[in-house]
């Protein structure tokens, strides 16, 4: 490895610790959601309907209440910031993933605590917190409350439809599972991005450009 | 079978049969009456109060779990305060079982005037609750057809052996009160408490062996010496009672009813939670259920859908239905409770809590094939023919026959309008006629084999429902295979002259032509004069043998890609149900993903070899 600029010999501290236990906690919530959800969906059998339902909906609640914390973190951090969509070397970015990296090029970007997604990352992970999640814990509540109250559910709502929406959004956040897990590895190093999100330190941080 | 006398009366040297254990154990449930009598009165006092405001406030105070009230329900007779024992009426000696139906009828005085509006002296349904009841003929074992003994018009006296006339007779006037001599009321063949007296009576009366038989039985016939001792053992009905028929409906024990069979005389709780004795089961009787308002039994499969809930709070009336005593949300104890009372809008009761019929000793019939009927033993006389666990395969006055037990039922949707057919009724002209089965795919009853070789088989009695329908819920029933005779010209379903002194009656010489033409003439319809056979099907509702709550069908039973409901469709069933398109939209995704990301991983590690450079060079 060619010697680059390195600011601090750990790089720069990108993760905090509640970040890095969002993370993690969420990806092991939503892991264990998708395996036991695609169970209740009849792709196979793994612990059994009834337990696959009790634990999926615990696991459900448990998200919505780590949402919740992470949602108040954002906001009162200011983090939420760095999910806003921005074009700013979108194409560059685009360019890197679709040639530079078989030739070896520098990412365009590098991440600062500033701004510490791609414009790609940002906006997957923007269509991740504005749609996907909301189109699953929100279909989902209506299909936990179809089941356990049933006076409360809206009557003109076709549950098929609600279902439908759930099972939609439990392929995109698959996919999008799929294609985060190939992402990481895409770094300065293979291992560098989940070193970042384990250690809360990424060894190639940007400087502060300000 | 050995000789039952009298002495079977005299309490000191009989033997116990079943029934006495139903008997001691409806005597074993005595002390809870105190209590249980209280709790009704305080229901009922609770019942009048709410039921001016709300008829809901009635029903939760039936609600849930409270057996109590219901038990004392089926003990009301042990409480009576008249012990028929020392009456001096029934001291006799009487010389006929006319004079025991006389002395009782000398107190009971309306008991026959009640008795000839009920479905137990007619035979014949009117359905009053469906809206279009005006254009729907009377139902009932007079007027409708089904895969078993076929149908009743031209086989009055054979079929009368059951009739609580006690006597057989052939005139089907004598079924209305209203015009003419009417048969008369034997009050023993229901208030005989062991059931021994209807089955002794079926004997003396000279029923046809065949109706209910396979095999020719050596030894005595049961018979009454004693009417007295008879008379003075009369009381409410009891299991036995009712089973003496019920039990055996439609050619012998189970036959015809996969969940009502002799097994239920003294059952286990793990057969019937509601039948079994105190204290694993409730200790009920039929009447527990069926309650009696002036003779008339609640409870019929011709009417009550499984959605008509619960307008009929057991304390108040008529019961017999789950929902009546357990309310339509009974899983409140349960962990997942308030889902599995979710499912009380779509999946009847029995669904899960009668996950299989014919659970005792006892097995059921699944397949009658009338066509092969007559091929006669080597000493030229009729036969049984028997399977390795002495089942009986072919009897010569019957055909083929096939049984099993432990039997799951099917689901279908259903309302719980029962739609039957009629003798004379036209089956699709489509229909394969002359395809017995021979016995040779449904050798040792393979139930899957025999649902595949009539699949495409009409109905002579099936629900009506769907999944559309509101009303309509998910019930079990069972299916019975039948190959029965038909018109080969007309293809209407056959009356058959099964017996009696004429030499065209079936039994006598096996000749259909004859038989079907007799049964034809006594059904007042036409006949070709050319006999073939069909496959048919009939739908049994399945109510009894409720299992303990433990042995309910669990989740993944229908909640799986190949569950019980994977040939049922309608409603949203996790597990089974998705859209299609979703599915395949949703998978295409994924792979597509999976794809890209391995070409790129791909194209990455053969840069990096063909290149060899480090990034950023």
């Amino acid at each position: 490895m060619t010697e680059i600029a390195r600011p601090k010999p750990r790089g720069i501290y990108l993760f905090t610790a509640f970040e890095r236990f969002w993370h993690w906690f969420q990806a092991v919530l939503i892991i264990f959601l998708l395996v036991s959800g695609f169970e209740i969906h009849g792709f196979y059998s793994l612990l059994g309907f009834e337990r696959a339902v009790n634990l999926h909906v615990l696991a459900a609640f448990t998200l919505l209440v780590l949402w919740m914390f992470a949602i108040f973190w954002h906001f009162v951090t200011g983090q939420w910031r760095h999910y806003v969509p921005s074009t700013h070397q979108m194409w560059a970015t685009i360019l890197f993933y679709t040639f530079g990296i078989f030739f070896g090029a520098p990412h365009p970007f590098r991440p600062t605590t500033k701004r510490k997604h791609n414009p790609l990352q940002a906006m997957a992970y923007f269509g991740f917190k504005v749609a996907m999640a909301p189109a699953a814990w929100i279909s989902g509540l209506l299909l936990w409350g179809y089941g356990m109250f049933p006076d409360l559910y809206p009557g003109d709502l076709p549950v098929l439809w609600v279902n439908a929406m759930h099972i939609a959004a439990a392929f995109l956040i698959a996919a999008f599972l799929i294609a985060h897990l190939y992402l990481i590895t895409t770094g300065e190093t293979v291992t560098a991005q989940l070193r970042a999100m384990i250690t809360g330190w990424d060894a190639f941080g940007g400087e502060e450009k300000d | 079978m050995s000789a039952w006398r009298c002495e079977a009366y005299d309490q000191r040297n009989r033997p116990p049969l079943a029934a006495d254990f139903a008997l001691q154990a409806e005597t074993r449930e005595r002390p809870a009456i105190g209590a249980g009598a209280l709790l009704l009165r305080l229901t009922l006092l609770v019942g009048l109060v709410g039921a001016i405001t709300s008829q809901a406030a009635a029903q939760s105070s039936s609600a849930p779990d409270a057996a109590p009230p219901a038990l004392t329900m089926s003990v009301a007779g042990a409480n009576s305060t008249a012990d028929h024992s020392l009456f001096t009426q029934l001291a006799g000696p009487f010389e006929s079982a006319q004079e025991v139906n006389q002395a009782c009828l000398s107190c009971h005085n309306t008991g026959a005037e009640q008795l000839h509006g009920t479905t137990h002296f007619t035979w014949s349904f009117k359905p009053e609750t469906a809206a279009d009841s005006a254009a729907i003929a009377p139902l009932g074992m007079r007027h409708v057809a089904n895969g078993f003994l076929l149908s009743t018009p031209s086989n009055l006296g054979a079929c009368t052996s059951c009739h609580i006339a006690g006597t057989r007779f052939d005139e089907p006037q004598m079924f209305d009160a209203s015009s003419g001599p009417a048969a008369p009321v034997d009050c023993l063949s229901c208030h005989e408490p062991t059931g021994q007296w209807t089955i002794a009576n079926f004997h003396e009366g000279g029923a046809a062996c065949a109706m209910c038989h396979d095999e020719r039985l050596s030894g005595d016939t049961p018979e009454i010496n004693d009417f007295a001792a008879v008379a003075r053992s009369v009381g409410p009905t009891t299991r036995a009672s009712c089973g003496a028929c019920h039990f055996n409906a439609d050619g012998g024990a189970g036959v015809k009813h996969g969940d009502l069979n002799p097994d239920l005389v003294n059952p286990p709780a793990t057969l019937d939670v509601h039948m079994a004795a105190a204290p694993e089961g409730a200790g009920f009787t039929c009447s527990t259920c069926h309650t009696t308002t002036d003779h008339v039994l609640a409870g019929s499969r011709y009417e009550g859908g499984p959605s008509q809930t619960p307008e009929h709070p057991a304390l108040s009336g008529a019961a017999a239905s789950c929902q009546g005593c357990h309310s339509a949300t009974p899983h409140s104890n349960a962990a997942s409770g308030a889902r599995l009372d979710r499912h009380t809008d779509r999946v009847a009761c029995e669904t899960c809590h009668i996950p299989s019929i014919a659970r005792g000793e006892t097995a059921t019939r699944i397949l009658w094939d009338w066509s092969t009927v007559g091929k006669l033993g080597r000493d030229r006389k009729p036969m049984a023919q028997k399977d390795e666990d002495g089942r009986i395969t072919y009897a010569t006055e019957k055909g083929t026959l096939a049984e099993a037990g432990n039997v799951l039922p099917t689901l279908v949707w259903s309302n719980g309008r029962l739609m039957q057919q009629r003798p004379g009724a036209e089956l699709p002209a489509s229909v394969a006629t002359n395809t017995g089965t021979n016995g040779d795919q449904v050798e040792g009853g393979d139930l899957a084999a025999l649902a595949a070789a009539f699949a495409d088989a009409p109905w002579v009695a099936n629900y009506d429902g769907a999944a559309a329908d509101a009303q309509s819920r998910i019930v079990p029933v069972k299916v019975m295979h039948s190959v029965v005779p038909i018109d080969a010209e007309s293809h209407a379903l056959a009356s058959v002259l099964f017996s009696g002194r004429s030499g065209d009656a079936l039994w006598n010489r096996f000749n259909w032509e004859n038989a079907v033409a007799s049964g034809m003439e006594a059904a007042n319809l036409p006949f070709s004069g050319e006999v073939a056979f069909a496959r048919v099907r009939q739908t049994i509702p399945v109510n009894h043998m409720v299992a303990p709550a433990d042995q309910a069908l669990g989740c993944n039973s229908c909640h799986a890609a190949n569950g019980l409901l994977a040939d049922l469709p309608g409603g949203l069933l996790p597990g089974r149900d998705g859209p299609a398109w979703l599915d395949k939209a949703g998978l295409a995704i994924l792979a597509l993903t999976l794809a890209t990301v391995l070409l790129h991983a791909m194209l990455r590690i053969g840069f990096a070899i063909f290149h060899r450079r480090a990034r950023h060079d």
